[in-house]
């Protein structure tokens, strides 16, 4: 921490939330990576399987699916092989789903720090993230190899291009989804019950199981399209398909995924300082 | 030289709702929206504080408890922001509410060691110059790349104090942190605060054991609900706190709706009471009188075993001894509603003045570990007045103890 800054004199009152101090975020950096080291190494330790446990779940959920869905309905996946088309939206709904997880979790499983220690309590769920991050990079280790047993011809460069944006996506809108449920929960302990409630349901708003154009109706399409996973999910199928891609839904879902963190961050702003109180 | 801390007019309001003040529900929110407020009151944790802390000076701060000296402490680390006033610090300000913060049982104590420094507030680079400082302070030499979960509780103490007490903030709040591990770590931990507190730094110390601020601190100061009733200096202000506390009201100290007590509270003081050996409750005894103890406890779970310490003090502070019930082979087994105990003193020869008895009640001690029940300091106090009839004056400076050995003289 810069000396002068602090010798100089500086003032401790009722702070405004509208101000989110990034300079003050930035020197505590090495806290937020000491607490997402902390996270992802408690995750694993003492685990027999250790980190394969991030890759069995997506890959037993896509197994299951595979059998329930190939032979039941014809889904139309536009030439990807189905389980292919699968693993990569559970991938993404997977860092999405246990980021926002971990990020509403978060303040309450560090309630002890967050009642003993200052510092900018914006740490919290964005390292909390991180810990998902880390899931997806391992799940996407097997993502390849799947790739080529199903004999799907990608370009790498498409990939290279869309995957990035991709995660960009659904990291933005779980962050923001995450710090609203993480400062909700602080206030009301039901949360504890909405958050996998509204997860469950969003899933199947999500285009993870089924194609996007599976359906008929233009207001479900709508409603997909505001939901920013199906843009993320857009991106990643084109990619594999070396097709263009639904530029629509991505604009929309990136719309939608930056308002959410928007709100997101103005919500956990405006009860944080209260959280060592209300905790 | 500019003060390192100005608190201007510090008020903080907390807002007591219903029965469980910091537990809402969706459905109390949604009902409020339909009905007025139903705040059961607000309560003001603090009003109007305001103080300098000079550069280098250590601040001892004393009260009961629920008085607002930890919601100050939280105060000036941003913990908890202020609902009016401000306050001007000038340098770095570490707190430590509590050894230990964010230690994680899963976790080496190499790796909690980083963890917990860099939640304290110091960089990976200053924990790496310190580490080895730590770890032979802590004493854990061997057990470095153990988890924290199989660490005794006395070496989990001692990392976490020792973490603490290597930290590099200009300005330290401490709040009752001494009493980790055991008695001789408690003393070693003593002289390292007494090191740190020497270098020139700001300490703000929050404590209930008189005499750690006595050694420690060089300004006082007494919140009491909420105000800064007195400040100045160590003696002065801790000698009117304990003169405030001790009900002298002729030999019993009722507790029954008490405030002031520390610990789980399993096992509570209800009530104490001196008596003379016949049986009189009375609050002054002649020299080489017997005085009896009396401990009305109740516990609210069943225990199953009690340990009681007495403290003897003096009206300052000073501590004549402790009694342990173990030491007379006493024990209080199997526990449950009230119990009732006496302490028989015989033959007590201290000189005249006032002198204070300390309750502390615990589980027993295991391996360094044990759970503290409740504690009252200075809870009673009794009178010892000079009885002996045509007796020289015993003024208290010349001595604390009034002994007639046998003297006798043998042939030169």
């Amino acid at each position: 921490m810069p000396a002068n800054r602090e010798l100089e004199g500086y003032e401790i009152k009722c702070p405004n939330w509208w101000t989110l101090d990034l300079g003050e975020v930035h020197r505590y950096r090495e806290l937020f990576l000491f607490l997402a080291w902390r996270d992802i190494k408690v995750k694993y330790k003492h685990t027999v399987l250790g980190f394969a446990w991030a890759i069995l779940q997506p890959l037993a959920l896509m197994i299951m699916f595979s059998l329930v869905f190939r032979n039941r309905f014809s889904m139309d996946t536009e030439g990807i092989p189905y389980p292919v088309f699968t693993y990569s939206g559970l991938m993404f709904w997977g860092l999405f789903a246990s980021g926002v997880n971990n990020a509403a979790a978060s303040m309450i499983d560090n309630s002890n720090i967050i009642r003993k220690v200052y510092f900018p309590r914006i740490l919290i769920p964005t390292s909390a993230m991180i810990v998902a991050l880390f899931d997806f990079c391992m799940t996407s280790l097997i993502f390849l190899p799947l790739v080529f047993y199903f004999g799907i011809r990608i370009k790498i460069v498409s990939m290279l291009l869309y995957f990035p944006p991709a995660v960009m996506l659904t990291v933005t809108s779980a962050l923001g989804l995450g710090l609203l449920f993480a400062a909700s929960a602080v206030k009301y302990r039901d949360f504890r019950y909405i958050i996998p409630f509204s997860l469950q349901l969003l899933f199947f708003m999500t285009p993870v199981i089924y194609p996007v154009n599976g359906f008929e109706s233009t207001t479900f399409k709508m409603l997909l399209g505001l939901n920013p996973l199906t843009g993320a999910l857009n991106l990643v199928h084109g990619s594999l398909l070396g097709e263009a891609v639904d530029w629509q839904s991505v604009v929309s879902g990136s719309v939608s995924s930056a308002m959410t963190l928007l709100i997101g961050l103005f919500y956990f702003k405006k009860t944080e300082i209260y959280s060592a109180d209300l905790l | 030289m500019k003060p390192a801390i100005e608190i201007h007019s510090i008020c903080k309001k907390y807002s007591i709702r219903g029965s469980s003040p910091s537990y809402n529900t969706f459905r109390d929110s949604l009902s409020g929206l339909f009905r007025s407020h139903r705040n059961e009151g607000d309560f003001w944790a603090l009003k109007n504080v305001s103080f300098n802390v000079l550069p280098g000076e250590v601040l001892g701060i004393i009260g009961e408890n629920g008085a607002g000296k930890t919601t100050l402490l939280k105060i000036l680390s941003r913990i908890t922001p202020p609902t009016k006033g401000k306050i001007i610090a000038r340098g770095k300000i570490s707190s430590l509410l509590e050894v230990g913060t964010g230690f994680h049982p899963e976790l080496t104590g190499r790796e909690n060691i980083f963890l917990n420094g860099s939640i304290l507030g110091l960089s990976r680079r200053a924990i790496l110059e310190r580490f080895g400082q730590i770890v032979a302070f802590a004493e854990i030499d061997g057990f470095l790349d153990t988890s924290l979960k199989h660490y005794s509780t006395g070496m989990w103490a001692r990392l976490a104090f020792s973490v603490a007490a290597h930290l590099d903030a200009e300005i330290l709040l401490i709040d009752e942190i001494l009493s980790v591990g055991d008695i001789e770590f408690q003393e070693k931990s003593m002289r390292k605060m007494e090191d740190i507190a020497g270098q020139a730094r700001t300490i703000l110390f929050v404590s209930h054991n008189m005499a750690a601020i006595r050694q420690l601190c060089n300004r006082c100061a007494w919140i009491r609900q909420g105000v800064v009733t007195r400040i100045g200096t160590v003696d002065a202000v801790v000698e009117e706190y304990l003169a405030n506390y001790r009900k002298s009201n002729g030999g019993s100290a009722d507790f029954t709706d008490n405030t002031r007590g520390e610990g789980s509270r399993k096992v509570v003081l209800r009530r104490i009471e001196t008596r003379k050996h016949g049986g009189e409750v009375s609050g002054s005894f002649g020299i080489g009188e017997d005085i009896e103890i009396h401990l009305f406890l109740e516990a609210r779970t069943r225990v199953g075993k009690v340990k009681i310490i007495l403290d003897l003090m003096e009206a300052n502070g000073h501590r004549i001894c402790q009694m342990y019930d173990s030491d007379s082979g006493f024990g209080l087994r199997d526990v449950h509603g009230e119990r009732h105990i006496s302490v028989l003193l015989k033959d007590v020869r201290f000189y005249p003045g006032e002198y204070t008895i300390g309750v502390w009640i615990g589980s027993e001690v295991f391996a360094y570990k044990y759970e503290l029940y409740d504690r009252l300091e200075s809870c009673i106090s009794f009178t010892m007045i000079n009885t002996l009839a045509g007796n020289r004056a015993l003024r208290r400076h010349a001595g604390l103890l009034y002994l007639t050995p046998e003297w006798k003289e043998h042939d030169s």
